[in-house]
């Protein structure tokens, strides 16, 4: 085809492309396109398996408490990978053990990943890995954080590593003169109810004192104040004496491992703060038991703390004249400015006395100082319930006033006040400005009567309560706020 | 010009199919074919890992049995068939001595008969024992075949002939 064949004239020379024609056929057949399929499906298989093989790593171990080949690894009771072979070290120190993870448990071989051979353990508190008693031993592991570095070499560890305390929880050291039978893990107890453990239990770094690592759970970590006090409840007290023997000792758990019991006193100092430190005494003295603090914690707290009213300090100026000489008088307590501009707060707040000399009185809040004219007193409730009877005096005042409040004073929602106070008693919270001050007092501490509720003497409430808004801890209203009249503690509207 | 053609035609048919199970072997040997489950262990293996195995395990024979028949000689059949197909390359004396190489080797190149005995281990042990197969699988009966194909289109006329 190329070449002409039969030409009239004599050829011209001209390029021609040649090419082999050999090679051209040879190419020329389709199964060529065959060929390349299978080479498109060859490594599209490599591809597939590597998908699919998850990657290898080592972990080296001081000890191999009986591990064989193809035993698991395993997080959270499903394997993730398998024993391929164990071999000694080149040292003859160790074991180094390589695994094969399993595809999707890729991740899992990053830095900061924990693994320790599981083995049957029998410790006080509980049975571990008793699963492995009959059954293969098997390695568990302690999972990286998300966006750690890669990594394929390990060191495991010799035994379950300590539990790391949940996110949010108090960790607070105690500091004991001997042991005295405290295990790791143990639990602290606050009116024998569990509210944190023992992490660790170890000498201190100048071998002095016994420290105990404690970690408090999140939700009670407010039980936990400056004075706060711990002693030891370990193993069993026996006494014997003339009333006979007793026995004392709370829980098995805490009787074989023992327990540390603490107590905060009635007048709660503020919550402590992590690595705080206390002292573990050997025993309570008496009056640490009869301490009735009323604290807020848990759950309670966490859904109200973000939203508890702020109440700043009010006070109320006058002169009187007495003997002859203008005294200076004052009257303070506190106030909870509204969002509709108003203030709450007791009426007696708002009124001078009738031996005030005129023109005399002034409030002072926020900053501002008012005189008479500059405030309007407007009562909460309405009409109707005034001029029922002459005792239901109204206790809370609301007044507005002309003058500009600061800006940065918080404001309670106008809607979130009761109109007057529930029908029925319920756990309340006296608010404070100082959050670690509020106190809860449970529905049982407090007795309805005709015009407010009052407070069982028991609660204690200082003094300078008088005065502070009371949140219901149901709706998380402002249902009224506390009046401390000679010795009475009431919640008055 | 058409015998010389028709002989061109079954060379590009041989080169193609041969060219295309060595694309496949490597896959076939080298990926997991077997993946087996006993009591929660699960265990996967590859031809060529399989042999090292039996190497470690000391079985010598058989691993060497295995590896000649099983890899080194279809690889080689699969090659001398490549290497007779490139014609231009080749003198006519070397051609026929590589055919008859190819022709003894074929007969013991068992690559097929491999494929038979994982077929009767898939039927007779199906029932103690989970196991599926690999990747490799794939590659493997697609070399097997492709292999088949180069040989059948392999034209010994060919030689002869003069390129």
């Amino acid at each position: 085809m190329n070449e002409p064949e039969t030409s009239p004239e004599p050829p011209i020379p001209t390029a021609l492309l040649q090419t082999n024609p050999t090679i051209s056929r040879w190419f020329a057949s389709r199964l060529w396109l065959l060929t390349l399929v299978c080479g498109v499906i060859s490594l599209g298989l490599f591809w597939y398996s590597r998908q699919n093989t998850g990657s290898l790593i080592t972990i080296a171990f001081r000890e191999g408490h009986g591990l064989k080949p193809e035993d698991r690894l395993t997080y959270r009771g499903i394997e993730i990978g398998a024993v391929e072979k164990i071999e000694l070290n080149p040292n003859r120190d160790g074991i180094v053990v390589h695994v094969r993870l399993t595809p999707r448990a890729r991740s899992m071989a990053a830095e900061g990943a924990k693994f320790w051979i599981v083995r049957p353990m029998l410790s006080i508190d509980a049975i571990r890995g008793l699963d492995t008693l009959l059954g293969a031993k098997y390695i568990a592991i302690d999972p990286p954080s998300v966006e750690a570095r890669a990594q394929s070499h390990f060191v495991g560890l010799d035994s379950a590593p300590i539990i790391s305390p949940a996110d949010g929880s108090l960790e607070i050291s105690l500091d004991a003169k001997s042991r005295g039978g405290l295990e790791n893990g143990a639990p602290i107890l606050f009116r024998g109810f569990r509210i944190g453990n023992i992490v660790q239990v170890s000498l201190a770094m100048d071998a002095r004192t016994v420290r105990a690592r404690c970690a408090i759970d999140p939700e009670y970590r407010d039980i936990i104040r400056n004075n706060s006090k711990f002693w030891n409840r370990s193993g069993w007290r026996l006494e014997f004496g003339l009333s006979g023997l007793k026995l004392d000792a709370d829980t098995l758990a805490q009787m074989l491992s023992g327990g540390i019991e603490m107590a905060t006193p009635s007048e709660p100092a503020p919550s402590v703060s992590t690595g705080h430190r206390f002292f573990l005494y050997d025993k309570p003295e008496a009056d640490w038991l009869t301490w009735q603090p009323s604290m807020v914690h848990g759950q309670t707290l966490s859904r109200l703390a973000s939203n508890m009213p702020q109440p700043i300090r009010i006070a109320l100026r006058w002169q009187e004249r007495s003997f002859g000489f203008r005294t200076n008088q004052q009257r303070s307590s506190w106030c909870l400015p509204l969002s509709d501009g108003s203030i709450l707060c007791l009426s007696e707040q708002t009124t001078a006395p009738k031996s005030a000399l005129a023109d005399s009185t002034q409030i002072e809040f926020a900053g501002v100082s008012l005189s008479p004219s500059q405030f309007q007193v407007s009562n909460t409730t309405s009409e109707a319930s005034q001029d029922s009877s002459v005792e239901s005096v109204e206790k809370v005042g609301r007044f507005t006033t002309s003058e500009p409040i600061p800006v940065d004073v918080l404001r309670w929602p106008a809607d979130r006040v009761a109109a007057k106070l529930p029908d029925t008693v319920c756990d309340v919270l006296i608010a404070h400005a100082d959050a670690s001050s509020v106190v809860a007092i449970d529905a049982g501490r407090l007795k309805k009567t005709s015009i407010d509720w009052e407070i069982d003497e028991q609660v204690l409430v200082d003094r300078d309560y008088h005065g502070l808004p009371v949140v219901s801890a149901d709706s998380s209203e402002v249902i009224g706020f506390i009046d401390i009249h000679k010795g009475k503690k009431r919640i008055v509207r | 010009m058409d015998i010389p053609r028709n002989h061109e035609r079954s060379q590009g048919r041989t080169a193609a199919a041969a060219i295309a199970a060595v694309l496949l072997f490597p896959a076939a040997v080298l990926l997991p074919i077997l993946e087996v489950e006993q009591l929660g262990h699960h265990h996967q293996s590859s031809i060529l890992g399989g042999i090292l195995e039996l190497f470690r395990n000391g079985n010598y024979f058989i691993a060497i049995v295995i590896l000649v028949f099983s890899i080194v000689l279809p690889l080689a059949k699969i090659l001398a068939l490549i290497e007779l197909s490139w014609l231009c390359s080749l003198q006519q004396r070397h051609r026929a001595w590589t055919y008859r190489l190819m022709e003894q080797i074929g007969k013991w190149s068992m690559m097929d008969v491999m494929l038979l005995a994982f077929l009767v281990m898939l039927i007779k042990l199906s029932g103690l024992v989970q196991f599926h197969f690999g990747p490799a699988v794939i590659a493997f009966v697609l070399c097997v075949t492709m292999s088949m194909i180069a040989a059948i289109c392999f034209d010994p006329h060919a030689i002869w002939e003069s390129p």
